[in-house]
């Protein structure tokens, strides 16, 4: 089984004396002593595991000459049976990550064993700052072939070339995928007689990708074919200018999966504003200078628009949450009856200014600081489908992008009043339902 | 003469319901159309006909002219007959994807319902739709009659989905004057249709079988090489036409004369030549000056794309001045479509008489028998070597 669970750190809000969960820990541990060490956690970055990993395939189980480690099958804990424990170390000499120790007293190794499942540290962090990350089991979703060729391009850090291969990935040799003019382009078409990707993919004009789809959704339909059907484009097309046909190939219940790469702006023609331009961001068409000071509106939110469209399935995914992604992407490739719609924030390292390591990052941000909630519609409800228990203010995200560099304080705010407005309201979507309509 | 014409119906129709009976009779695989004034009966009987089983293929009423023909493009990659109709601003809002389809060579085929673009905001009829889009790369072709609405729909097809053509094809027919006019019109049989029009063969371009990539990016030769070829293609077309109006007259028992129309032209002194509905008119107006004793003719053109250059070469030998009516202004040109496309086509032929361009039946005027009868005294009086005006606009006189 291919997954781990570990625990992370999630908030930033160490303060430098405090050594809550190292104590908490030691207590737990006994004798053998704690396997965290509060000022290693003060220093680490978030989202970065605080210790074990409980690796998928761990190499300290492999190093062990007499079988003490083991990896639990249904909780995913990887633990050493101190009866046969011999302490020769080969375990602490080989984990990459120096998560395994070795106790002195005891003469044996020891690690974190996440405390059965109800890990101690984070139940008695008073700043909720870790978290019990359950990682899921993406690779059940992927089938084995790889369909993107070695050569084929992206910027260096776009996420989302890592998003359209875990799609082909996930939905297989049926798929006829559909594209335009625009980043992933590169990925999916071909140049004269050779193509990077071995998928099927039909291209087409920034305008006419919907209609295109239409036309072979329902020919395959009078023909009696099968295939998924699916478009992967930019917001430039599917917001802006296809957005008359996206709504009307929604209202007809058009069997087609759409789903939106949202690097919120034009980036393959380098960075003009789109509709779903964030307020204040600086972009080429939304320039700072002067009285100018980025796009001076709020973005139009598409996922719940399209809500309102008949539409079957509606989703929003992120690339730091693959699994969500993977899940939903079957759902919405399963949907028979009409239109599914995935809204995928994909940040552009080029185009909104961060370095190209740090896109997952910021995909993780955008998603805890409730700017891009991960939530999903079906049969008349809307479903969170990651909750946040205490959301990051939007000035850690946007910090991180050179793209919002020149904000004010009040121009801050007035994104962060955005944010909390629009979660709101899908909060409150959220938690009403088809039966509750007429309370 | 085949046999088919006794399982045949003649109905009364207009030139909207001709056209949806002629589509219907291919039996295409998907259908998208967005109404418009003239056209809008065309999509209203061929949902008409869905209700009533008559047509087996998809019928979409989709949300703008731009997705119809983007809906038809899918269709067709996939390999399936396709049918739309359209007219003035319809045409025009799918401009961009009718040419896409064109240098993709789809046998997609359509309908035009020909009427002034706006502005001035009027909707009437007019060729400065059609006139806009001639370089779009589609097959033109012009109907004069409810009847010949309907073959020349057949006839589209059997161009477009040739396979050295491979090129869609527009049938146009006038609005109002056409659209909306009654006539007694033969539906064929179906059996006489199959036998006229094959079913539609390709090859397999979007199958998750075969992965391909339609349509990637090219370098600059491949392109030329793309351009050139779709030109030979769309060439082809004219001897082709004039062939398939022979195997038409074969199995339905009337033909046109294939790429232009020639009335009482052997032996005259002077032709005039038109395009659409106006030509009918033209035809009473021929008649009336030959009673008076003048040697007078008329070409009909039917097929503007490509443009019939050598017959009209052919027919215009030896005739003394020729007349142009124009339902259309070329901007920059001071003259209209048909005049400078005549020019250009008689360039270092041995045609070398008058040529008068008469600008009429612009925005809804009706070109009347009284301004061809008066076309035919100017263009008879350059015949006689006088001197002439060499564009003129009768409706402003």
């Amino acid at each position: 089984m291919k997954f781990s669970n570990f625990i992370r750190k999630i908030r930033n809000l160490c303060p430098p004396d405090c050594h809550v969960c190292e104590e908490a820990c030691a207590k737990k541990m006994g004798e053998m002593g704690p396997v965290i060490k509060a000022n290693q956690i003060h220093e680490s970055d978030v989202y970065k595991a605080i210790t074990c990993l409980q690796c998928s395939e761990p190499e300290c189980k492999d190093a062990c000459p007499v079988d003490a480690i083991r990896k639990d099958e249904e909780s995913g804990i990887v633990r050493v049976i101190a009866e046969a424990c011999v302490g020769c170390e080969s375990c602490i000499e080989t984990c990459p990550y120096g998560n395994m120790l070795f106790s002195s007293n005891a003469k044996r190794a020891f690690k974190c064993d996440l405390c059965d499942g109800e890990p101690t540290c984070v139940a008695a962090c008073p700043y909720k700052a870790l978290e019990f990350f359950k990682g899921g089991n993406i690779q059940t979703y992927l089938g084995e072939d790889d369909f993107l060729s070695p050569g084929t391009r992206a910027c260096a850090g776009c996420p989302g070339e890592l998003v359209y291969r875990l799609t082909q990935r996930v939905l297989g040799k049926n798929t006829v995928f559909f594209g335009c003019p625009g980043c992933m382009t590169i990925l999916m078409t071909g140049y004269e007689t050779k193509a990077g990707s071995k998928l099927s993919y039909v291209s087409c004009l920034f305008t006419n990708v919907i209609s295109t789809m239409t036309g072979i959704s329902r020919y395959y339909h009078h023909i009696g074919k099968e295939a998924n059907l699916v478009a992967f484009v930019g917001d430039g097309c599917l917001a802006d200018i296809e957005f008359q046909a996206l709504s009307a190939a929604a209202e007809r219940r058009e069997k087609m999966l759409v789903i939106c790469y949202d690097n919120e702006g034009y980036q393959n023609t380098g960075n003009q504003m789109s509709s779903t331009t964030a307020f204040g961001a600086r972009t080429t068409t939304s320039p700072v200078g002067g009285e100018l000071r980025g796009k001076n509106h709020d973005s139009k939110y598409m996922p719940l628009i399209m809500v309102s469209h008949n539409t079957s399935y509606v989703a929003t995914a992120s690339p730091a949450y693959l699994e969500d992604y993977a899940r939903k992407l079957t759902k919405a490739m399963n949907v028979k009856n009409g239109l599914s719609y995935i809204h995928v924030l994909i940040p552009c390292p080029t185009g909104w200014g961060f370095p190209m390591d740090k896109a997952i990052h910021i995909s993780k941000l955008a998603v805890e600081t409730n700017y891009f909630p991960l939530w999903e519609y079906e049969q008349g409800k809307l479903n969170l489908t990651h909750e946040i228990s205490i959301r990051q203010p939007i000035g850690d995200y946007l910090k991180l992008m050179s793209r919002y560099r020149h904000l004010h304080e009040d121009e801050l705010q007035q994104l962060q009043s955005f944010v909390d407005k629009r979660f709101a309201r899908i909060n409150s979507l959220a938690s009403r339902t088809m039966e509750n309509c007429n309370t | 003469m085949s046999n088919h014409r006794s399982s045949s119906e003649i109905k009364v129709l207009d030139g909207n319901r001709a056209a949806a009976y002629g589509a219907m009779l291919c039996q295409p695989d998907v259908i998208a159309a967005y109404p418009i004034t003239p056209q809008s009966e065309v999509v209203e009987t061929l949902f008409d006909f869905k209700a009533q089983g008559l047509l087996n293929g998809e019928l979409i009423e989709p949300e703008s002219e731009h997705s119809s023909m983007g809906i038809l493009r899918g269709a067709s990659v996939a390999g399936g007959r396709t049918f739309t109709a359209t007219a003035a601003q319809g045409l025009l809002f799918m401009f961009e994807n009718c040419i896409h389809v064109a240098t993709q060579r789809l046998p997609i085929v359509m309908v035009n319902v020909c009427r002034e673009v706006a502005g001035p905001h009027i909707v009437v009829c007019g060729h400065s739709d059609i006139m806009m889009v001639k370089e779009m790369g589609w097959i033109q072709l012009h109907a004069q009659s409810c009847q010949e609405i309907l073959d020349l729909i057949l006839m589209a097809y059997r161009l477009a989905e040739d396979r050295q053509i491979r090129t869609p094809a527009v049938a146009c027919y006038d609005g109002w004057y056409l659209s909306h006019l009654w006539e007694p019109v033969e539906i064929p049989a179906r059996e006489a249709v199959e036998q006229f029009l094959p079913r539609l063969e390709t090859r397999p371009q979007v199958d998750p079988e075969t992965p391909m990539v339609f349509g990637p990016w090219i370098s600059g030769w491949t392109g030329t090489e793309y351009r050139y070829k779709q030109s030979a293609a769309i060439s082809q077309a004219k001897a082709k036409f004039d062939e398939i109006d022979q195997e038409f007259r074969e199995i339905f028992g009337r033909g046109y004369g294939g790429q232009i129309e020639e009335y009482r032209t052997d032996d005259a002194d002077i032709v005039l030549i038109a395009m659409g509905s106006s030509a009918s008119t033209a035809k009473v107006a021929i008649d009336k000056k030959r009673d008076e004793g003048l040697r007078a003719g008329l070409i009909r053109i039917r097929m503007f794309r490509p443009f019939p250059r050598e017959r009209l070469v052919a027919v215009l030998q030896q005739k003394r001045a020729i007349g142009v009516i124009d339902r259309s202004v070329c901007f920059g040109w001071d003259c209209g479509n048909l005049f400078l496309e005549l020019k250009a086509g008689l360039y270092n032929s041995a045609v070398n008489a008058p040529l008068l361009n008469f600008i009429c039946g612009l925005c809804g005027i009706d070109v009347t028998t009284e301004i061809i009868e008066r076309a035919v005294d100017d263009v008879s009086r350059a015949a006689q070597g006088d001197a002439y005006t060499e564009v003129i606009w009768p409706d402003l006189e």
